[in-house]
């Protein structure tokens, strides 16, 4: 039980933290900046532990310092993490859905019609803002008025690609 | 004893290496549609964890059933809650779907133009609109649009729209 309730402290202080930066700055790059302040946090909280000298203790319960232990919390946290970046990506991006049903929940009662609905939900909206993010995110440059992927932008296109292959799935999109 | 809790700590990732594995099967069988798959994979590590921390349990002294086990379903539940979307982001992402084409036209790249010409917002929407209409979350009458049924989308929106204005101080990206 000491891995868990230790493991939700070290993701309640990286969550604090995280929240007091952005109320400071947003970030540029918002996504690696997280990645930096949750993963320093799960170091230095596990070498603490490890040590014995974490300054909090919560209900008596000894640290997890075992190495079986320290596994738990990282894998925990790395897990809980991860997830967060997930959900976080569509904070910091609108899905077209929630765009969709945004729009149309903003009409009621009345409803909206299709051809001003059709003729809100542009490119400018839906796809050149993602564009520019390829460029922000340094996943493609632009060389001649093209993008061209970056060998980071070639990783994820490969990965994606191979993996729904395995799946025999189609492009999606 | 050491090899034991050392199993112990590695059950979250073999549940879901479990429901990585019997995804993919499911897949390339063709027995389950992708959403339905998802779901029935994600229960079977889950399934797999339980086993394995009630049978760890029994045999090694010193490891608690009950706390083990939630902190493994736990862990657990947040690896396959990350596979989840990694397959989702596969499936729907926009930026994951422009990667590919350019990837797919080599090393030239593409022109705004090019990519908008095979990948625009007519396509997500018809796709998008055609997901929520045959879902019952929105209807199409007389020629409008409303929202309808059980205001699932309504919930996640709202959810979402409260983590917007809480981390980044703005209902939408582009306020």
């Amino acid at each position: 039980m000491n891995s868990l309730i230790y493991t939700l402290l070290l993701l309640c202080i990286a969550f604090a933290v995280h929240l007091t930066v952005w109320k400071i700055r947003l970030p540029h790059r918002q996504t690696k900046v997280l990645l930096l302040i949750f993963f320093s946090t799960l170091l230095l909280g596990s070498f603490l532990f490890y040590l014995g000298n974490f300054p909090i203790v919560l209900f008596g319960l000894p640290f997890p310092a075992e190495i079986f232990e320290l596994i738990q919390v990282a894998t925990l946290f790395t897990a809980v993490t991860l997830a967060y970046m997930i959900t976080y990506s569509a904070v910091e991006a609108d899905s077209p859905s929630l765009v969709i049903t945004n729009m149309i929940r903003d009409s009621m009662p009345e409803g909206i019609n299709k051809e001003v609905f059709e003729e809100r939900m542009n490119d400018d909206l839906l796809i050149k803002p993602r564009l520019k993010d390829l460029i922000i995110d340094k996943i493609a440059i632009m060389k001649d008025e093209r993008y061209v992927l970056t060998d980071k932008g070639k990783l994820m296109a490969g990965l994606f690609a191979t993996y729904r292959s395995i799946l025999k799935a189609k492009k999606g999109g | 004893m050491e090899s034991d809790k050392l199993f112990l700590a590695l059950i979250p990732v073999l549940g879901l290496l479990i429901n990585v594995a019997s995804h993919i099967a499911i897949n390339r069988l063709g027995l389950l549609s992708q959403l339905k798959s998802i779901f029935v994979c994600f229960g079977i590590g889950a399934i797999a964890v339980l086993l394995m921390v009630f049978l760890l349990s029994l045999s090694c002294i010193g490891i608690e059933l009950l706390p083990q086990l939630i902190l493994n379903e736990i862990s657990y539940g947040a690896l396959g809650y990350g596979y989840f979307h990694f397959v989702n982001l596969g499936e729907t992402a926009r930026r994951i779907r422009i990667i590919r084409e350019i990837f797919d036209s080599g090393e030239k790249g593409m022109s705004e133009e090019e990519i908008l010409a095979i990948y625009n917002a007519k396509t997500i929407v018809n796709v998008r609109l055609n997901r929520l209409l045959n879902n019952g979350q929105i209807i199409l009458k007389e020629g409008k649009y409303f929202v309808h049924g059980t205001p699932l989308m309504n919930i996640i929106s709202s959810i979402m729209l409260f983590l917007k204005v809480l981390l980044l101080g703005k209902k939408s990206e582009f306020d």
